[in-house]
C-alpha cells in the first residue's frame, strides 16, 4: 500500500511538468498581449513605446523556450514568479484565495450531504411514490438551473428582499453563505438522484434479501446495508466534485462578489497574466491529483477488495521493477 | 434507528456550522447584514476616538461606501503601490492619499490641493509651491522633499507615467518643487492630478498594503479584497473630517452594486444603465448623471472593400438615427452627439458638426452613386456586386445591441450587414478587417483633450484603425505637443474637426452618462467617487 501511494505521488513530477509545459505553450499561442492589456486598463490606446518597455520589462520580448525555462528555474527554486498585473508574488496571492475557495467548497458540498443524503434515501424508500415523484420533479428543476441564475435567484431572495445574507460576499464574515447556498441548491439535485439510484440497486442485491429474510429491521437493514454500501460511490462523487470545486466556481464567485480562486483564474485569463496562469493550473493539477489519489485511499479503506487490488498492483510493480 | 438518523443529522450539522465558523474566521468583519430599514446597522455607529476624546467636529453617522475597481476592474488581490496602475483609486479614492492639484469637478480646470501655485519658467521646467502646514496621517511636515520622493519612486516604476511626465531632473528646496522635463510636456500641470501621481511618505516601506498619505482618513486596514476599514484623520490640514469611519467595500459589478444598495448594504454606487431607472423611481435614492465626455463612435474604414468609397461612407453618416440609438438602446442615457466633444467642452465647435439623420438624403447619395438593388431582394448591389458591411463590436458598453439596431438602420437605405462580436477589439481594429467597428472613448482624459486626439487622428497612431491621415491635423497635434496655453490648445482642437468630419472616417453617436447613485442623506460625495478625473478634495466634508 505504502509502495502505491509512493508510486503516485512519483507520478506527479512528470505529469506537472507536462502540464506545465502545454499549458504555457497554450498561453503563449493564444491572442492577446499582456502588455497591450495591461496598458490599456484606463480604456486608453496604449502607445506603442510604452508597450514595447513593458514587455522588456515583463521578459516578454525572450525566445519561448528561454522565458519557460527561466518559469521552470524558479519553480524548482519555490517561486512561481510575480503577477503582471498586481505585482505580487503568485504564491502570495493563491495562498491568500485558495484557502477562501476551500472553505466555500467544503460548506458547499457539505450542505449538498446535508440536502441530498436524507432526500435520496426518502426517494429510494419510497420509490415511485408521491414523496418520489415530488422530489425528483423538484430535482429535474433544479438540474436544469443554471449556477448563476439560482446565485441571482437567492441574492434576490435571500439577500434583496428578505436580508438574511449580504448580497455581496467579499468583506462579510457571513458572505461565504450565499455562495455556498447557490453551490449546495445546484448540486444536490445531482446528488439526490445518485444517491436515490445507488440505495435502490443495493436494495435489489441479494445481500439485503439475505437479511431480510433473517428477520433485521428495515431502517438497520438501510443505514447499515444499503447505504453503507452505496457509500463508495457517494464518495466517488464527492471527491470528483471537491477536485472541481477547488479548482474555483468561477461563475458562481463572480456573481456572488466572492473573491475566490475561480475569479482570481478567469482575471488571469482574461488579463493574459501568465505567471498568475501557471500557478493556478500548477496548483489546479496538483489539487486534482492528490484528491484522486485520497478517494482511492477512501476506496481502499472503505472496500477491502478495492484494497487488495492495490497490494496487487504494487507487487506486481515492484517485480516488474526487479526483472529490468 | 431513529437515534442514528438524529446522529446522522446532527454529525451533518455541526460538519457545516463547524466549516462555516472557520471560513468566518478567515474572513474581516468590516461589513454587517443589512438591516430591515436599510440603515447601516448599530455595531457599525460612529465612534469616538480611540484615546477617548471627543472628536472636534460633530461625528457623523459611519459611512459605508462602494469603492468601485475601476480600471484592472478584472483584479481580484488588490495593492495600494502606486506603481501599479490605477489601483491607487484605493489610496485617493478612499482618502488616504492626495495629489498637488485636482480637475474642477464641472470646468475640468486644474486647481490646487497639496500645491498651491505652478509656473512654467520656461518650455521645460516647472515650479511648484508645495503647501505650508500639510502634514502626512503619521504627523510628518509636507515637503518638497518628500513630494520629490514619491515622484521618483512612481515615476521609475510606472511605465505609463514615466512617459508622459518625461522627467530630467526633481529638485526640491523647502516647499519649492522643480520639475525639468527632457521635452516640453504641454499638460503637465494636468498630469499632477492623474490617480497615479500620489503623495505619500516613503520612509514607510509596504506600499502593497495602503499608503501613509495627507488625506482625510486613515487606512485602519484592507483586506486582500480590497475592502478597507478608515478612520478619520484628526489633524487633517482643510480641517476635522466629518465622518468618524469609513468602510469600503470593493465591488466591481455594477449588477452587485445595484443588489448591495437595495439591500442596503452600501450608501452610494454606479449601476447600469438598464438599472437606473429602478432608483429614479425610487424616493429613497437620489441619482445624478453627468456627461464627463466619454464618446461612442464608429470607426468606418476606408481601407476596406466597400467603406472605400467616398459616397457609401457619407450615406451612412446620414443613416445613423443617434436620437433612437440613446433611447433605445442606452434608456436616454446619454447625450446624442454629432460632434467628437460634449457641448460645454471649450473643445467643441458648432461650426464643424457632423450630418443630421436624413434617411432620404441617403438613399439619394446611393443612387447618384451607382447603388441599385438589380436582384430585387431589399438589398443594394454596386457594379453587380452586393453590398454586406461587416460591423466588428465588443460586448460592454451595449455594442452588440448597438450594432443590432445600426444593422436595422443600414436595412434602411438598403445596405446588408453582419455583426461580428469581437473579443479582442484593439486587435481586430489594429488589423483593417472590418468596415464599421464600434469604439468607446473618453475623450477628455486629465481635462484636455489631446490623449484622445493624439491616438486616434494622428497618422500612423495606435488607435487610428482606419489610418486617417491629414497633413494639418499632424500639424496641430505637433503643436498641441508643445503648447501650454489652454486658448491655443483649444483652437487647434476646433480647427482639426474640419478634416476629420470632412473624412467620413468617424461617426460620433453620443455621450454615454455617468451615473451616480446614493441613499439619501449622503452628502459632499464627490461625482465618480473613485473613478477617474474626480475632484476628490470634498470628500473630508462627507456626511451620512
Amino acid at each position: 500500500m505504502g509502495r502505491y501511494i509512493v508510486k503516485r505521488v512519483l507520478w506527479l513530477i512528470p505529469i506537472m511538468l507536462l502540464i506545465s509545459f502545454i499549458s504555457f505553450s497554450l498561453m503563449h499561442l493564444s491572442p492577446g498581449d499582456p502588455a497591450v492589456i495591461y496598458l490599456s486598463q484606463g480604456g486608453q490606446s496604449p502607445d506603442p513605446e510604452a508597450v514595447a518597455q513593458v514587455r522588456e520589462q515583463l521578459g516578454l520580448n525572450r525566445p519561448f523556450f528561454v522565458q519557460f525555462g527561466a518559469w521552470l528555474a524558479n519553480l524548482f527554486r519555490g517561486d512561481l514568479g510575480t503577477s503582471f498585473f498586481t505585482k505580487k508574488p503568485v504564491m502570495q496571492e493563491i495562498a491568500t484565495l485558495f484557502p477562501k475557495t476551500l472553505a466555500l467548497t467544503f460548506l458547499g458540498m457539505a450542505l449538498t450531504l446535508v440536502i441530498s443524503i436524507p432526500l435520496g434515501i426518502l426517494c429510494a424508500t419510497h420509490e415511485n411514490k408521491l414523496a418520489d415523484y415530488v422530489i425528483r420533479f423538484f430535482s429535474f428543476v433544479n438540474s436544469a438551473l443554471p449556477g448563476f441564475f439560482a446565485a441571482m435567484l437567492l441574492i434576490f431572495f435571500l439577500g434583496v428582499k428578505l436580508r438574511w445574507l449580504p448580497t455581496v460576499s467579499s468583506g462579510h464574515a457571513s458572505g461565504i453563505w450565499m455562495p455556498a447556498l447557490t453551490l449546495a441548491l445546484t448540486l444536490s439535485a445531482g446528488y439526490t438522484r445518485q444517491i436515490r439510484t445507488a440505495i435502490i440497486g443495493e436494495l435489489g442485491e441479494d445481500y439485503i434479501r439475505m437479511k431480510r429474510a433473517r428477520g433485521i429491521r428495515e431502517r438497520v437493514i438501510l443505514y447499515k446495508g444499503a447505504l453503507k454500501s452505496a457509500m463508495p460511490a457517494i464518495l466517488t462523487l464527492a471527491g470528483i466534485n471537491v477536485g472541481r470545486l477547488l479548482g474555483g466556481t468561477a461563475i458562481i464567485e463572480i456573481v456572488c462578489t466572492y473573491q475566490g480562486i475561480g475569479r482570481l483564474a478567469v482575471n488571469s485569463i482574461t488579463n493574459r497574466d501568465y505567471p498568475m496562469m501557471q500557478g493556478y493550473i500548477l496548483m489546479m493539477a496538483l489539487i486534482y491529483v492528490l484528491v484522486n489519489l485520497l478517494v482511492d485511499l477512501l476506496h481502499a479503506a472503505a472496500d477491502p477488495r478495492v484494497r487488495n487490488r492495490f497490494v496487487i498492483e504494487s507487487a506486481k510493480g515492484g517485480r516488474r521493477h526487479g526483472k529490468a | 434507528m431513529r437515534r442514528n438518523i438524529k446522529g446522522i443529522l446532527t454529525m451533518a450539522l455541526c460538519l457545516v456550522l463547524v466549516i462555516a465558523l472557520l471560513a468566518g474566521c478567515g474572513s474581516k468583519s468590516n461589513g454587517s447584514a443589512p438591516a430591515a430599514d436599510g440603515t447601516t446597522p448599530a455595531g457599525d455607529s460612529a465612534k469616538t476616538d480611540t484615546d477617548g476624546k471627543e472628536p472636534a467636529a460633530p461625528a457623523a453617522s459611519d459611512v459605508t461606501l462602494n469603492f468601485v475597481a475601476h480600471g484592472p476592474n478584472t483584479m481580484t488581490v488588490f495593492t495600494s503601490d502606486p506603481a501599479v496602475d490605477y489601483t491607487a483609486l484605493i489610496n485617493q479614492g478612499i482618502g488616504t492619499c492626495e495629489t498637488l492639484f485636482v480637475l474642477d469637478d464641472d470646468t475640468k480646470e486644474v486647481k490646487p490641493l497639496l500645491a498651491t501655485e505652478i509656473t512654467q519658467a520656461n518650455d521645460t521646467t516647472w515650479e511648484i509651491t508645495i503647501r505650508d502646514g500639510v502634514t502626512f496621517s503619521n504627523g510628518k511636515a509636507l515637503t518638497a522633499d518628500a513630494v520629490k520622493s514619491a515622484f521618483d519612486y512612481i515615476l521609475t516604476n510606472n511605465t505609463r507615467l514615466g512617459n508622459m511626465m518625461n522627467v530630467a531632473e526633481i529638485l526640491a528646496d523647502g516647499q519649492k518643487l522643480t520639475i525639468k522635463t527632457n521635452d516640453v510636456v504641454a499638460i503637465l500641470p494636468r498630469i499632477l492630478t492623474e490617480q497615479n501621481m500620489l503623495v505619500f511618505d516613503t520612509d514607510d516601506e509596504n506600499y502593497t498594503d495602503g499608503l501613509i498619505g495627507t488625506g482625510p482618513f486613515i487606512l485602519e486596514k484592507m483586506d486582500a479584497d480590497g475592502n478597507c476599514d478608515l478612520i478619520r484623520n484628526e489633524n487633517y490640514w482643510q480641517g476635522v473630517p466629518a465622518a468618524a469611519r469609513l468602510h469600503t467595500l470593493s465591488i466591481n459589478d455594477t449588477g452587485a452594486n445595484r443588489d448591495a444598495l437595495q439591500s442596503g448594504e452600501i450608501d452610494w454606487g454606479s449601476v447600469s444603465d438598464s438599472d437606473l431607472q429602478i432608483f429614479e423611481n425610487d424616493d429613497r435614492y437620489e441619482v445624478m448623471t453627468k456627461n464627463n465626455g466619454r464618446v461612442y463612435y464608429l470607426y468606418v474604414n476606408p481601407n476596406y472593400t466597400f467603406t472605400q468609397d467616398d459616397a457609401l461612407r457619407e450615406a451612412l453618416q446620414y443613416a445613423v438615427d443617434r436620437e433612437a440609438i440613446v433611447a433605445g438602446v442606452y434608456s436616454g442615457h446619454g447625450e446624442a452627439t454629432r460632434s467628437i466633444f460634449p457641448s460645454w467642452s471649450e473643445f467643441y465647435t458648432d461650426e464643424y458638426l457632423q450630418p443630421e439623420y436624413n434617411v432620404e438624403t441617403a438613399r439619394k447619395i446611393l443612387a447618384d452613386a451607382g447603388y441599385t438593388d438589380s436582384d430585387g431582394d431589399g438589398f443594394l448591389e454596386k457594379d453587380g456586386e452586393k453590398v454586406v458591411l461587416n460591423i466588428t463590436c465588443y460586448a460592454p458598453n451595449n455594442f452588440p445591441t448597438l450594432s443590432e439596431v445600426l444593422q436595422s438602420m443600414l436595412k434602411e437605405i438598403g445596405i446588408d450587414s453582419t455583426i461580428v462580436i469581437s473579443e479582442k477589439i484593439f486587435d481586430d481594429l489594429t488589423s483593417g478587417n472590418f468596415n464599421i467597428g464600434t469604439y468607446g472613448y473618453n475623450t477628455l482624459t486629465l481635462g484636455d483633450s489631446f490623449n484622445y486626439m493624439q491616438p486616434v487622428f494622428e497618422t500612423d497612431a495606435s488607435s487610428n484603425f482606419t489610418k486617417f491621415s491629414s497633413s494639418e491635423v499632424d500639424a496641430a497635434l505637433s503643436e498641441m505637443r508643445v503648447t501650454s496655453d489652454p486658448a491655443r490648445r483649444a483652437e487647434l482642437v476646433r480647427q482639426m474637426q474640419k478634416d476629420i468630419y470632412a473624412s467620413n472616417e468617424r461617426i460620433y453617436i453620443m455621450h454615454i452618462l455617468n451615473n451616480q447613485v446614493n441613499v439619501k442623506g449622503v452628502q459632499n460625495l464627490p461625482f465618480g467617487y473613485g473613478g477617474d478625473n474626480t475632484d476628490n478634495s470634498v470628500l473630508w466634508q462627507i456626511t451620512k
